[in-house]
């Protein structure tokens, strides 16, 4: 494999992004089979957006997905970063780029249906847009 | 591969040795980035993205009013009927009283009323040192351009319903039945099943909340919460101490027994 220019730099943000929404994610979770709303501090919206028909689908918590996806989205960005392996590069772009359109659709959800805002969700969904446009970018300079 | 030990190690001399390294017959003939699989890839998951999104907004936009009269959702823990009393459960001599003004709409009530809740009944209600009262607080139906308020026909309903001793098991069922807000959840179809779901007589019950007079003691409460203090749902009360919003089980067990402990909770 050819180590691109932008990889060490790249990968390492990628990654630390990745591990951030999985943290954020595990948090979520925990917070819901513990049954307690997140803690939002001095922000409201948590609780109303925890609680809310939205946070779980087809009966399972949505962040447990988060939590799924976060995992391999890590495991790419790590694969790519220290072994340089092209593949997991486009890997973490096809699932960043679902990833993008997820969020997107839930954060959607939190303002114009739910009517209100978790700040532990729109960090989440923070991390996966700015993590998946630095894994497009170092796609494309890669691929270019 | 041998190759290992000679990499350069400026940005520049790299970029160099790729393309030292490349074959330029391609790189001329064919544009590299044609080469590259993102538009592929980019292609494949936006288009199943778009796919997936379009069944959730078909999926969650119609768990709604559509799903009105559907099969209901069952209250995983449901209060103890034999410490019911009225809209209160508990003992009347319990130490520590847990007011709550609450609204069947409010999702944060339906979470408080399907967690928080039945984990006090078991800790504190049952042994007698809590009592817990509910108050209507009918604030979200207001947000309807419909002249039918479902927080509040939820309410009359629930009143109803402790007219046949069955406050506890409605609310249960109510809460357990939340589908957003002034959406057709507690549409009247939907709250008569939900009515006979917690083991009302229905006839008697539809008469009641047909005469309007549970409605407007749902009206009389919520302007009495409002002129007391209370602007947001839930709001409780611990032994005359206000707290706003959703507390967890711990919070509220330190609460409570702080209170029990004081000489005038006590």
């Amino acid at each position: 494999m050819i180590d691109t220019p932008p990889r060490g730099r790249f990968g390492r943000a990628m990654t630390a992004l990745a591990l951030a929404g999985l943290g954020i994610a595990i948090y979520l979770l925990a917070a819901r089979l513990l049954g307690e709303p997140p803690a939002c501090g001095p922000v409201k919206g948590c609780e109303t957006v925890a609680a809310s028909e939205y946070a779980t689908l087809f009966g399972v918590p949505v962040a447990l997905f988060g939590v799924g996806f976060s995992v391999v989205l890590a495991f790419a960005c790590v694969a790519w970063w220290r072994r340089a392996d092209r593949r997991a590069l486009y890997t973490a772009y096809g699932l960043g780029l679902a990833g993008v359109i997820a969020v997107a659709y839930l954060t959607y959800l939190e303002i114009f249906v739910i009517g209100a805002i978790c700040v532990w969700c729109a960090g989440y969904a923070l991390a996966i847009v700015v993590g998946w446009a630095l894994t497009a970018v170092a796609a494309w300079r890669t691929s270019a | 591969m041998n190759k290992a030990s000679n990499v350069p190690q400026t940005r520049r001399a790299r970029r160099a040795a790729e393309r030292e390294a490349g074959h330029p017959s391609r790189r001329r003939t064919a544009p590299r980035r044609g080469r590259s699989p993102l538009l592929l890839i980019t292609g494949i998951v936006g288009g199943i993205g778009v796919v997936v999104l379009a069944g959730l907004v078909l999926f969650q936009g119609g768990s709604g009013a559509t799903d009105a009269t559907s099969e209901l959702i069952s209250p995983r823990a449901p209060t103890p009927v034999a410490l019911a009393d009225g809209r209160a459960v508990g003992k009347a001599d319990a130490p520590v009283t847990l007011e709550v003004w609450t609204d069947f709409q409010c999702p944060v009530c339906g979470q408080l009323a399907t967690t928080v809740e039945p984990a006090l009944m078991t800790k504190y209600v049952t042994p007698g040192v809590l009592r817990i009262v509910h108050h209507d607080a009918a604030f979200q139906g207001a947000k309807s351009t419909s002249s039918y308020d479902e927080s509040v026909e939820a309410g009359a309903g629930a009143r109803c319903a402790a007219d046949q001793g069955r406050y506890w098991p409605y609310q249960d069922w109510t809460f357990a039945n939340q589908a957003g807000e002034n959406e057709g959840a507690y549409a009247a179809t939907r709250l008569t099943a939900i009515a006979t779901a917690a083991g009302l007589d229905v006839e008697t019950w539809q008469a009641c909340v047909a005469t309007g007079s549970a409605q407007k003691a749902v009206r009389a409460e919520t302007s009495q919460a409002v002129a007391a203090g209370v602007n947001a749902t839930p709001t409780m009360s611990i032994n005359g101490q206000t707290i706003v919003g959703l507390r967890s089980v711990a919070d509220l067990g330190a609460l409570i027994e702080a209170a029990a402990a004081s000489p005038s909770g006590g």
